[in-house]
């Protein structure tokens, strides 16, 4: 199609329809020549498109090779179409080519796989470099994105690399993708304590922590009265990037601050029962109800085994 | 009631530390922060904060305290001036993000209505390092504010922002220009129906400060689009006369490029679409 156009544009022209070399005129080296450079001005330009489109949105390097993969795609197009002009026969060429490609494909399959993972990857975007992420079974920060595999370093400082294809077909948890989270404590106070203090406590410990989110704000509350404590429920939210940090850093102020308050965390506890001697009756005691006084119930019992039994006795 | 503020300082390395007292002061009775551009060798101690910048063996050395948060700095400078500036409230204690929120009892707007009002903001202290051929690095950031963070918006697109909580006020208010800020706020209700306003969240890049020896202070105008969204943008340009604008962080602090891509530092607005309250 392109030759016969070429053809009729350059019929008339004699110097054009002069023979360069061959059967190669002028007009033929002259087009060959238009194609090549309007290829070259081409190739340039997507070149940019894609940069420009992918930045951002991939690493550098990765971009940087897609848009010369990009570049020289639309080189080889503009080759192939410029040939014909200069009686260039890549039919056999494209044969050979064909054939090996076919044989390349099936010994490379793998690694198409994962080239073509990767290309999805890079603009699904499930991680970035620097993300904390879950993938596998491997926890740790994503190092590189690479076109075939993706490097995590683990929280022991391991490397592992991710062939992309297993990266995109596997769960992927990423623990900063939002930029806030929240974690949660469980802390026990005893039932001689008062939680309204407790919680309160808990509260301005938070309030003081610049990293505890103000909005969403903290979430202090009694969430079960288990067998040994009053168990509150402490959530909060961080930055994604400090979470830990603050978790870490929190949960020792949170207890300094209980303690000060007089407000301990009780050790579990067992009472003994024997077969043999009978529970003795409650003693009665001034309110109305009888029954053991919350001082004794609730009081020390939960400190010290030896006051529970004292107290059962 | 005029109190004195007492400045160690020192102008000429030769004749060794001279102590000169400089009054400060306003009609309130507050004792204010003497922001302002001093020779490299300056000493303060001012409500707690003790810094100076000592030459030990040709090098300066930077020492900086307020209470039990201290810092030490080497520097190589032949020369030069040490400047002092308020400067936006989003350092400490770690840069990690570009807005802050100012929280305040919600104001019901007319439809097409415009008010002004007078916020509290918290304010950092910026001491920076000019040079004699003028080049600029920021040294040191103290507050005297503990901060506060928060999140503007849902966890998945929100911002984390610096947070503060202020009354409304319809006349400037006095205040220690070393803790707060004045945000002098215009707002208009360009929409047609009411709406409240709770909050205004303000991009670092439209956080124009100016100081004077009294106060420091920035402004920004709200424009209401609907009832849960407006844009707000920085002004540049000082509540009153003769104020002084401070150096700005941002220039000092590299950025990522796809900043500029996505059109970001190009732009001092930040538009409020995950609520107004």
């Amino acid at each position: 199609m392109a030759d016969n156009t070429t053809t009729e544009i350059l019929v008339g022209n004699d110097l054009l329809d002069t023979i360069f070399f061959g059967e190669i005129t002028y007009g033929n080296v002259l087009a060959a020549i238009v194609i090549l450079v309007a290829t070259y001005v081409i190739a340039r330009v997507l070149s940019v498109v894609v940069m420009r489109f992918l930045a951002g949105k991939v690493e550098i390097n990765n971009s940087t090779f897609l848009a010369k993969l990009v570049r020289w795609g639309v080189y080889f197009v503009g080759i192939v179409a410029a040939s014909p002009f200069l009686h260039i026969d890549f039919s056999g060429l494209m044969v050979a080519g064909g054939i090996v490609a076919i044989a390349i494909g099936f010994a490379s399959q793998n690694t198409l796989s994962n080239f073509v993972a990767g290309v999805l990857l890079m603009f699904e975007r499930p991680v970035g470099v620097g993300d904390n992420i879950s993938v596998n079974g491997t926890d740790g920060y994503v190092e590189d994105i690479g076109l075939l595999s993706t490097t995590v370093r683990t929280y022991a400082g391991i490397y592992v690399r991710i062939p992309n294809a297993s990266m995109f077909s596997s769960d992927i948890t990423n623990y900063v993708a939002h930029i806030a989270r929240r974690f949660d404590y469980d802390i026990g106070i005893r039932y001689s304590d008062d939680a309204d203090k407790a919680i309160k406590v808990i509260k301005d410990v938070i309030e003081k922590h610049p990293y505890a989110l103000k909005n969403p704000g903290p979430s202090v509350y009694v969430d079960e009265l288990g067998n040994n404590s009053i168990n509150l429920k402490v959530r909060i939210w961080s930055p994604s990037g400090f979470w830990w940090d603050v978790r870490t850093d929190m949960l020792w102020k949170l207890f300094q601050a209980l303690r000060k308050a007089g407000i301990d965390i009780p050790f579990p506890q067992l009472t003994l029962w024997y077969g043999e001697e009978a529970p003795k009756p409650p003693k009665v005691t001034k309110g109305a109800g009888g029954g053991f006084s919350p001082q004794e119930v609730l009081g020390k019992s939960e400190a010290s085994p030896e006051n529970a039994l004292k107290v059962i006795k | 009631m005029n109190m004195a503020l007492k400045i160690l300082h020192s102008s000429s390395r030769k004749k060794g530390n001279e102590t000169v007292t400089y009054e400060h002061g306003n009609d309130t009775g507050i004792v204010q922060f003497a922001y302002g551009k001093y020779p490299i060798d300056y000493a303060l101690n001012f409500e707690g904060l003790v810094l100076s910048m000592d030459l030990e063996n040709g090098f300066y050395h930077y020492k900086r305290a307020i209470g039990d948060w201290k810092t030490d700095i080497n520097v190589s400078i032949d020369g030069g001036h040490m400047l002092i500036h308020p400067v936006e409230p989003l350092n400490l204690p770690d840069n990690f993000t570009d807005f802050m929120e100012i929280k305040f009892n919600p104001i019901r707007i007319e439809p097409s209505g415009k008010c002004v009002v007078f916020l509290t903001m918290p304010i950092e202290i910026g001491i920076f390092l000019e040079s004699k051929k003028g080049s600029v690095d920021i040294l040191d950031i103290v507050s005297y504010v503990y901060p506060k963070y928060s999140l503007y918006g849902g966890s998945n697109r929100g911002v984390i922002t610096r947070f503060h909580e202020s009354k409304v006020y319809y006349y400037p208010p006095s205040m220690k220009n070393f803790e707060a800020g004045l945000l002098k706020l215009e707002i208009e209700n360009k929409s047609d129906e009411w709406a409240t306003v709770g909050r205004v969240v303000i991009y670092q890049k439209g956080l124009y400060l100016y100081f004077d020896q009294n106060f420091v202070a920035a402004s920004a105008e709200m424009t209401i689009i609907s009832s849960d969204v407006a844009v707000v943008t920085g002004i540049n340009a000082p509540v009153c006369p003769d104020m002084t604008p401070s150096n700005r962080l941002f220039k000092s602090r590299k950025l990522s490029p796809f900043y500029n891509v996505t059109g970001m530092l190009n732009d001092t607005s930040y538009t409020m679409d995950m609520g107004l309250i």
